[in-house]
């Protein structure tokens, strides 16, 4: 593949890895750096770009990517003030719950009924085994319901 | 029963802004084309020791001007490098440049298990225009001209104002500014006062969207009258490093100007455990003056590990609490840059939000300096690894103090220490 290819898998891909980006970070301007600076480290790493895995091998960069600013925010600096520009256009109770989930219970809930990954999808990006994805989903929905006070029906 | 559909959890979030499109073409376009153009540049770091140390009056010289480990040594907790550290360090690995300025790959080391990297960019027209420094760290009053200003509105659309349940729309996109009320577009009034007046979060201060109520410290010159040169450097692995993506993510973590208006970088990362082999890395990055912005060509330099690792196991005497915690490994490898610690533990606590972090107490019982690091709670294992100060006294214990997630202590694990061969 060469890299104007490249670049148009990865755009066409976009917006998908900067939704969850964002539901990572929360601060789209660290997520728009996580994506960014994904695209470098995915098309470096090109030789294990598995083919029809695409979008998940792009995940886990996206994520790491993610995990990677956390790091930073964590650790290296005292833990900042984040800015809540990552408030959705949409409905505002519902992007209380989402964001009240742990992140792995949000990403994998996200990644499954927001971008419509299948469980072996979402097994390959998360590093976790289909049981674990299983699981994730199934707490996932319960907390929903829970913070939501009703029963949820993802489509 | 609430029905959320695919478009409700899309709604959440920001729509990709043309910014960030051509974010990601300006972060692939520096880079290589194919492996040929890695190899060109490839830089053996081997070789430049060897060459290094054909001239060692020279390399005594650099080494007493290290600048590499100032990252690590002058943070709040610091993690100083054993003695010896110096002579792993390698020094002026490539060089490449643009219109606006030179890069030098100046000093990296690779310790078998983390790489540190610092960059120097230079001004080429130093006389007129200075690298602005402020890109990991607060602008120095003595350096720059600060003025109080509404706080500039980041990229991106976003609902500026949460309590007023989502009613505005902020779109602040390079090639598309709009503010919606509710369901009708308004138009960005041209000053604070206009949109405090109109209720309104933003205003449009020549081509910059700024917020109408928050007030923030902004530079707006250097004190010398130099032009300030922005920058933005991405280190990553390539080549055959690449098959230690996951291992290792190696960012930029500090950025210094320097008197002569030159910039140092500093990069660091390290593998969740030890790697193998060479590493290649590919630096990018791009400049901007007068708002035109120049990619740099790409640079790749290869890191060779110079040290054997001293690797133990921390065996508890007692790895589990009932009801909180057990411990499955723990692992400190040290080198003489720095120390590694990992942890994985289970939990043992009915509370999916319960968490604890464990930190490494030396035989008096006092912390041992960590530094950059992240923890995992998956739902098979947990996690934590973070960067350590290095020791030279073995001992054979040491201690870990159990903290929760409210950093409240929940008490002590004596470990055996056990060196692995």
């Amino acid at each position: 593949m060469d890299k104007a290819a490249f670049e148009r898998l990865y755009l066409d891909m976009l917006p998908g890895l900067y939704r969850l980006a964002q539901s990572v970070l929360r601060h789209p301007a660290d997520a728009q750096d996580a994506v960014q600076q994904a695209a470098a480290k995915a098309w470096a790493a090109l030789d294990r770009l598995p083919p029809g895995h695409e979008r998940a091998y792009f995940t886990r960069i996206v994520i790491n990517e993610c995990r990677n600013i956390q790091r930073r925010r964590m650790r290296e600096t005292p833990v900042p003030d984040i800015p809540d520009r990552g408030a959705p256009p949409g409905d505002r109770e519902l992007a209380l719950a989402i964001d009240a989930l742990p992140e792995d219970l949000r990403l994998t809930l996200l990644m499954k009924y927001m971008e419509g990954y299948g469980e072996r999808e979402i097994a390959a990006a998360l590093g976790i085994g289909i049981p674990a994805v299983k699981s994730r989903l199934y707490r996932a929905r319960r907390r929903l319901e829970r913070t939501l006070k009703e029963e949820v029906a993802l489509e | 029963m609430r029905r959320i559909t695919r478009d409700d959890l899309r709604g959440l979030y920001a729509p990709v802004p043309q910014s960030l499109r051509d974010g990601v073409h300006a972060a692939l376009a520096p880079l290589p084309e194919g492996k040929e153009r890695i190899v060109k540049k490839k830089i053996s770091i081997s070789i430049l020791l060897a060459a290094a140390l054909a001239v060692m009056g020279v390399t005594a010289l650099a080494v007493s001007q290290l600048n590499l480990f100032r990252q690590t040594a002058e943070q709040p907790h610091p993690i100083v490098p054993l003695d010896g550290a110096d002579k792993l360090v390698v020094t002026h690995l490539g060089q490449t440049e643009n219109a606006h300025v030179v890069l030098t790959v100046e000093e990296a080391v690779y310790d078998g298990q983390g790489v540190m990297a610092l960059i120097r960019l230079t001004p080429k027209d130093i006389g007129h225009n200075a690298m602005y420094d402020p890109y990991l760290q607060d602008a120095p009053d003595d350096v720059y001209e600060k003025a109080s200003v509404n706080k500039r509105v980041y990229w991106g659309s976003f609902i500026a104002d949460p309590e007023r349940g989502g009613e505005i729309l902020v779109v602040n996109e390079r090639d598309r500014r709009e503010l919606w009320v509710g369901d009708k577009q308004v138009a960005i009034p041209a000053s604070a006062e206009a949109a405090r007046s109109a209720d309104l979060p933003v205003y449009m201060d020549g081509d910059v969207m700024r917020s109408a109520n928050e007030q923030g410290m902004e530079v707006t010159s250097r004190r010398d009258g130099r032009r300030m040169i922005d920058y933005r450097l991405t280190l990553s692995l390539a080549g055959a490093g690449a098959s230690q993506l996951d291992e290792l993510l190696a960012e930029a973590r500090r950025a210094e100007g320097q008197a002569d208006g030159s910039a140092l970088v500093w990069f660091n990362g390290y593998g969740a455990k030890p790697l193998t082999g060479s590493l290649e890395m590919a630096l990018s990055g791009e400049t901007t003056l007068n708002g035109e912005t120049v990619k740099l060509d790409g640079l790749t330099f290869a890191l060779t590990p110079v040290e054997t690792e001293r690797r133990y196991r921390l065996i508890p005497e007692v790895d589990e609490v009932p009801g909180a915690y057990r411990i499955k490994s723990a692992t400190i490898n040290l080198s003489r840059v720095r120390g590694y610690f990992t942890i994985e533990y289970d939990m043992l606590s009915d509370d999916p939000y319960h968490t604890v972090s464990f930190r490494v107490l030396d035989r008096e019982g006092r912390p041992i300096n960590d530094g950059m690091g992240w923890m995992e709670r998956g739902d098979d294992a947990c996690a934590e690894q973070y960067e350590l100060q290095s020791f030279d006294a073995s001992s054979d214990t040491l201690t870990l103090l159990v903290v929760d997630e409210n950093g409240d202590t929940l008490g002590q694990c004596v470990c055996r220490v056990v060196e692995e061969e």
